[in-house]
C-alpha cells in the first residue's frame, strides 16, 4: 500500500507545483497588479513605492522565488480589496464551504445510490420511473430556482427552517439540499445504469444459482462492481461542489469561498484568487488520491501486491 | 443666472396657495371685464362675492356720465374687490393655518404616544443586500459597506441639514476659513469620546488625516481609498487641544466636504496605533451613535447603541442618538432571499429592495413599504476621452458627438418608469436632480426617446453595429438588474450591440475609482440637492472630470476640445469662492456637457424598503444611503 501511496503523494505533490507555477503566471498575465494596488491618480512615487512594496521591482525568477517560499509559509500577501491577508480571507470562508460541501455530498450518496440501485433491481416498475422522473427534475432544475422554491415552501410558508444564513444545522438543510439537487440526479442514473450492466453479468447468474441471498447479491457483489465506475465520477463531483457552490452561497447568503473567490476575480484580487486556486487545486489533487485509494478498497484486482 | 434653476414640474403648491392664486385671477377676470365692456356684468364663474357687488355700484356710475369718473369709479370696484379677495384669502389661509396646526397638534401627539411605545431595548434587524469587505470606514468607503457599518460605527466631524448642506456649526467639529484663504480650520466638540473611551481632540482629528495621506509614523504605507480626496491637504497642525488647522496651497472651496464630510469617518489614534490596521479593520471603533459588537465576514454585523454618544434623539442635523439598543445587520446578496427573510420574520426591514419585490409588501397589515427620494440621477457615463476603443484598439466611436446623441434619443426613459419602476419616479435629462430644466445651450431641445433620429444619428456616423459593454453595479440601487434590461434592449433596437456586466457593487465601485472600467457605466450622479449653495450644477464636477471620485476622465487623456473647456471651467468653479460665480461657472460646464451628450441621464430612482409594521421612520438625511437603521424606532409589541 505504502509503496503505491508514496509515488501518488509524490505525484500530487508535483501536480500542486505545476497549479501553483501557472497561477504565479497566470496572475502576472492577466495585468499590472499595481493598477488595482494604486490609489486614483496615484503619483509615480506612490506607484514606484508600491511596485517596490510588493517586489515587483525584483527579477522574475526572483519574484518566483519569493511566491514560492511565501507558499510553503502560507504568506500570500494581503487582499487588495480587505487589506487582509490573503489566506486569512480564503481560510476563514473555507470551512464553510467545505461543511456545505460534505453535507451536499452526504445527501448525494444517501439519496442518489439508494434510489439508483433500487431503480435499477425494480427496473420497469413504478419506482423505478418515479425514480427516473426525480433524476430528471434534479437534473433540469436550475439550483438558485430550486433554492428559492425552497426557501419559499419550508421557510417563508411553513416556517420550518431559517431562510438563510450559517448557523446551526438547519441552517445547513437546505442550501445542502440544493447543491446537491443535480449530483444526487446524475448519481442515481448512473447508479441505475451501472447496476443494471453488472446484474446483467454472468457472476451474478452464478451468485444467484448458489443460492445466496438476494440481498447479498445486490449488496456484496452487484453494487461493489457497480460503485467502481461511479467512484471516479463521485471523486470529481465533491471536487466539484467546493468549486461550484457559489449559486448557493449566493441565494442563502452562505458565507463560503466561493463569492469570495468569484468577487476576487472581478476585482483582481491577485492574492486572494491565488489562495483560492491553490485551496482548490489542493483540494482536487486530494480528492483524487482518495478516489486512487478507494479503488484499492473497491477492487481487490488493483491492490498493490494481489497479483491481479 | 439664477433663472437657470427655476423648477420645471416639482415645485410643490400647497392648497393654500392654489386658492389664493385661484382667487386673484378671479379678481384680475372681473377687473378686465368692467374696463372692457364698460360695466358690463357678464360675469362667469369667479368668485361670487365679486359678482354681487356690481348691480349696487353701476347705477351710480352711470349717472355721472363721465367716462373718466366712471373708469375712477372702476378702478375704485376693482380695487374694493381686491381688498375682499384678499380679505376672503386670509380669512381661508387662517382657516388652513388653524387646520394645519390642529394636524401638527395631532401628528405631534401621535408622535409622542408613539415615542413613549418605542421599545429601547429593541433589537433590529437589517437585511442588506450589499456588505463590507472591511470595517475600516478608510478603506470601505463606497464599498457598499455604509449601511450596515460605516453609518453606525463612525461620525464625521461635519453636520449636513435633511437636504445636503453642510453645516459651519452643529456637528462634531466647526469650521472656518482664515481670512487669507491659506488655511482651514477645524473646532472639535469638546467632551466627545470613541466608544473605547479615548477622547475626540484636535491630535486624533490631525492623525486620521494623516492616515488617509499615508503620513502617518505608524504605518505610512497605509492605502485609503480617501486618499485623492484629501490630497489639497497642505500640512496639519494643531492650535491647541481642539483646533487643527491645514494649510491650503491654493484655496480649496470644498474643504468642508473633503476633511469632515460624510466619508471621513473619525478614527481614534491611540487604538489604532496599539493594535494596527488589520485589527482595526476587523473591530472598528468610532464615535457614532452605535458602537461595533461582533461581525462574521459576508453574513453578519452587531452593534450596539453607544450611550455616550455625543448628540441626543432631538439633535437638529443629523447626528442624533440611536433608538434600539442594538442593531443587526444581515448579508442578503439574493433579493428575493431578502424578501423571504422579513416574510418569515427572520430580519424587521428588507434593505434596497426593486418595485416588484416591493409590491408583495404593499396594501398589507403585517407590513410597510419605506419609499425615500433621491437627489440623484441614474446616468451612463460614456468614455469619450480615450483615443482609442479600449476593447478593439480602433478610433473610439464614443468621440463622436452623433454616437452620444443617438445614445440619449434611442431609451425611453419615461416608458421603463411607467412600465418596470413604481411609476413616481421622475425622467431626468441632465444630472440635475429630477424637476430641474436641463442646460440645453444651443440644442433646438432636450434629448426625449426618439429611436428614428437615434438609428439616422448612429447611421450618419458609420456606428451602425458598434458594439460595447456596459458595466452595471448591482446590489444597492432600486431595480438595477429590472430597468437595465430595457436600457440594453432600447440600445440595441437603434443599432448598438449592448452587453451588460452586472458586477457586484463593491468591486465594481473599486474598480471605476481606480479607473479600471474603460467601457460605459451607471452610476448614480449629482449628490447635490436643491438647497445645496452651489446648486445642481455643482455635480458636473462630481460627474466626468478629472479628479471626480467616479469618472473616465483622467489628466493623461486626450481630451476632446469641448472637453478641455468643461474640464477648464470647472476647474475655475472648483477654486471659485464666490457662490454665486462658482454657480454660474458650473452652469456654463453644465451647458458644454449637456450639448456634447458627454453622459446619458435616465432618471432619478427612489429607494424602496419594507419593513415590519412596528418599524417607524421618521427621519430623512439626504445621504446616499438613504434609510439610516439609526433613526428606526421599533415600538413595543
Amino acid at each position: 500500500m505504502a509503496a503505491h501511496l508514496i509515488p501518488r503523494v509524490l505525484q500530487s505533490i508535483a501536480v500542486v507545483f505545476v497549479v501553483v507555477s501557472l497561477v504565479f503566471v497566470g496572475s502576472r498575465l492577466i495585468g499590472d497588479p499595481i493598477e488595482a494596488y494604486s490609489a486614483r491618480n496615484a503619483t509615480q512615487e506612490a506607484i514606484d513605492a508600491a511596485r517596490d512594496r510588493l517586489g515587483l521591482l525584483d527579477p522574475m525568477i526572483v519574484q518566483y522565488g519569493n511566491f514560492l517560499w511565501g507558499v510553503l509559509r502560507l504568506d500570500f500577501g494581503d487582499s487588495i480589496f480587505s487589506e487582509q491577508p490573503a489566506w486569512d480571507e480564503v481560510s476563514s470562508r473555507l470551512w464553510a464551504t467545505v461543511q456545505l460541501s460534505l453535507a451536499a455530498f452526504v445527501l448525494i450518496l444517501a439519496v442518489g445510490v439508494p434510489i439508483g440501485v433500487l431503480a435499477a433491481i425494480k427496473r420497469g416498475s413504478i419506482p423505478d420511473l418515479l425514480a427516473r422522473l426525480l433524476a430528471l427534475v434534479g437534473q433540469a432544475m436550475p439550483n438558485f430556482w430550486l433554492g428559492l422554491l425552497l426557501i419559499f415552501v419550508f421557510a417563508v410558508q411553513l416556517g420550518w427552517l431559517p431562510t438563510s444564513g450559517r448557523g446551526g444545522f438547519d441552517n445547513l438543510i437546505m442550501p445542502a439540499i440544493t447543491l446537491a439537487g443535480f449530483g444526487a440526479a446524475a448519481t442515481m442514473r448512473l447508479t441505475r445504469s451501472g447496476m443494471l450492466e453488472v446484474l446483467s453479468n454472468d457472476y451474478i447468474r452464478t451468485a444467484r444459482a448458489k443460492g445466496l441471498a438476494n440481498r447479498t447479491v445486490i449488496v456484496r457483489h452487484a453494487l461493489r462492481n457497480a460503485l467502481l465506475g461511479l467512484v471516479t465520477v463521485l471523486g470529481i463531483m465533491l471536487a466539484q461542489l467546493l468549486a461550484g457552490s457559489i449559486i448557493v452561497e449566493v441565494v442563502f447568503a452562505w458565507p463560503g469561498v466561493g463569492r469570495l473567490i468569484f468577487r476576487s476575480i472581478s476585482l483582481r484580487d491577485f492574492p486572494v484568487i491565488q489562495v483560492g486556486v491553490l485551496v482548490i487545486a489542493v483540494w482536487f489533487v486530494a480528492i483524487n488520491v482518495l478516489v486512487d485509494l478507494s479503488y484499492n478498497i473497491l477492487d481487490p484486482r488493483i491492490r498493490v501486491g494481489s497479483g491481479a | 443666472m439664477t433663472r437657470h434653476w427655476t423648477r420645471l414640474h416639482r415645485s410643490r403648491l400647497s392648497r393654500r396657495s392654489l386658492l389664493r392664486a385661484s382667487a386673484r385671477a378671479g379678481v384680475g377676470a372681473a377687473g378686465l371685464a368692467l374696463v372692457g365692456c364698460g360695466g358690463d356684468d357678464d360675469d362667469d364663474d369667479q368668485p361670487q362675492t365679486v359678482a354681487q357687488a356690481q348691480p349696487q355700484d353701476q347705477p351710480q356710475q352711470q349717472t355721472a356720465q363721465q367716462p373718466q369718473q366712471q373708469q375712477t369709479a372702476q378702478q375704485q370696484t376693482v380695487d374694493q374687490q381686491e381688498q375682499q379677495v384678499e380679505q376672503q384669502a386670509q380669512q381661508v389661509e387662517q382657516q388652513e393655518q388653524q387646520q394645519e396646526q390642529e394636524e401638527l397638534d395631532r401628528s405631534t401627539a401621535q408622535q409622542e404616544a408613539a415615542v413613549s411605545e418605542v421599545d429601547m431595548d429593541a433589537e433590529i434587524i437589517v437585511a442588506y443586500g450589499s456588505f463590507p469587505p472591511t470595517l475600516d470606514i478608510t478603506t470601505a468607503g463606497g464599498g457598499g459597506g455604509q449601511g450596515a457599518s460605516n453609518n453606525l460605527h463612525f461620525a464625521a466631524l461635519a453636520a449636513y441639514n435633511s437636504g445636503r448642506v453642510i453645516q459651519p456649526t452643529g456637528g462634531f467639529g466647526d469650521w472656518e476659513f482664515t481670512e487669507d484663504l491659506s488655511s482651514f480650520i477645524w473646532r472639535v466638540k469638546e467632551g466627545v469620546t470613541f466608544h473605547n473611551g479615548e477622547p475626540l481632540n484636535a491630535e486624533s482629528v490631525q492623525f486620521y488625516w494623516e492616515r488617509i495621506l499615508g503620513r502617518a509614523e505608524y504605518n505610512p504605507d497605509f492605502e485609503s481609498s480617501l486618499r485623492a480626496r484629501a490630497g489639497w491637504m497642505g500640512e496639519i497642525s494643531i492650535v491647541d487641544e481642539h483646533t487643527v488647522s491645514i494649510a491650503m496651497d491654493t484655496p480649496f472651496v470644498d474643504a468642508p466636504e473633503q476633511s469632515g464630510g460624510i466619508n471621513f469617518g473619525l478614527l481614534p489614534k491611540q487604538y489604532i496605533i496599539d493594535n494596527g490596521d488589520d485589527h482595526f479593520a476587523n473591530n472598528p471603533i468610532g464615535c457614532g451613535a452605535y458602537q461595533f459588537m461582533s461581525w462574521i465576514p459576508d453574513q453578519e454585523i452587531r452593534s450596539q447603541r453607544f450611550e455616550n454618544f455625543a448628540f441626543d434623539h432631538d439633535a437638529p442635523f443629523q447626528w442624533k442618538r440611536g433608538w434600539a439598543k442594538y442593531i443587526t445587520g444581515r448579508y442578503f446578496p439574493e433579493e428575493q432571499a431578502r424578501a423571504a427573510a422579513l416574510e418569515a420574520g427572520e430580519v424587521d426591514i428588507a434593505y434596497r429592495i426593486s418595485p416588484d419585490v416591493a409590491s408583495q409588501f404593499e396594501d398589507r397589515d403585517d407590513f410597510k413599504v419605506i419609499a425615500l427620494p433621491d437627489v440623484r440621477v441614474m446616468a451612463l457615463e460614456l468614455p469619450v476621452n480615450q483615443s482609442l476603443d479600449p476593447i478593439t484598439g480602433e478610433a473610439n466611436p464614443w468621440r463622436d458627438v452623433r454616437v452620444r446623441q443617438a445614445a440619449n434619443y434611442a431609451i425611453d426613459a419615461q416608458a421603463i418608469i411607467d412600465n418596470l419602476l413604481t411609476g413616481t419616479e421622475e425622467r431626468a435629462y441632465s444630472p440635475f436632480p429630477a424637476g430641474y430644466d436641463p442646460p440645453i445651450g444651443n440644442l433646438p431641445g432636450q434629448y426625449n426617446y426618439d429611436p428614428d433620429k437615434a438609428r439616422a444619428l448612429l447611421e450618419e456616423a458609420g456606428q451602425v453595429g458598434f458594439a460595447f459593454t456596459i458595466t452595471l453595479p448591482t446590489g444597492l440601487w432600486t431595480a438595477d438588474r429590472i430597468w437595465m434590461p430595457a436600457v440594453q434592449q432600447m440600445l440595441n433596437d437603434v443599432g448598438f450591440q449592448v452587453e451588460v456586466d452586472y458586477a457586484d457593487f463593491g468591486n465594481a465601485l473599486s474598480l471605476i475609482r481606480n479607473n479600471e472600467v474603460p467601457n460605459p457605466f451607471v452610476f448614480n450622479q449629482a449628490g447635490v440637492s436643491s438647497g445645496a449653495p452651489l446648486g445642481p450644477a455643482f455635480a458636473y464636477r462630481l460627474v466626468t472630470t478629472v479628479g471626480a471620485p467616479y469618472s473616465h476622465a483622467q489628466e493623461t487623456d486626450d481630451f476632446l476640445p469641448e472637453f478641455q473647456e468643461f474640464q477648464t471651467l470647472i476647474e475655475q468653479a472648483n477654486a471659485e469662492f464666490d457662490q454665486q460665480t462658482a454657480n454660474d461657472l458650473y452652469y456654463q460646464a453644465a451647458v458644454i456637457s449637456y450639448e456634447n451628450a458627454f453622459q446619458v441621464p435616465l432618471f432619478g430612482l427612489p429607494h424602496l424598503y419594507a419593513v415590519r409594521p412596528e418599524i417607524l421612520y421618521n427621519e430623512y438625511y439626504d445621504t446616499s444611503t438613504g434609510f439610516n437603521p439609526i433613526y428606526a424606532q421599533k415600538l413595543k409589541t
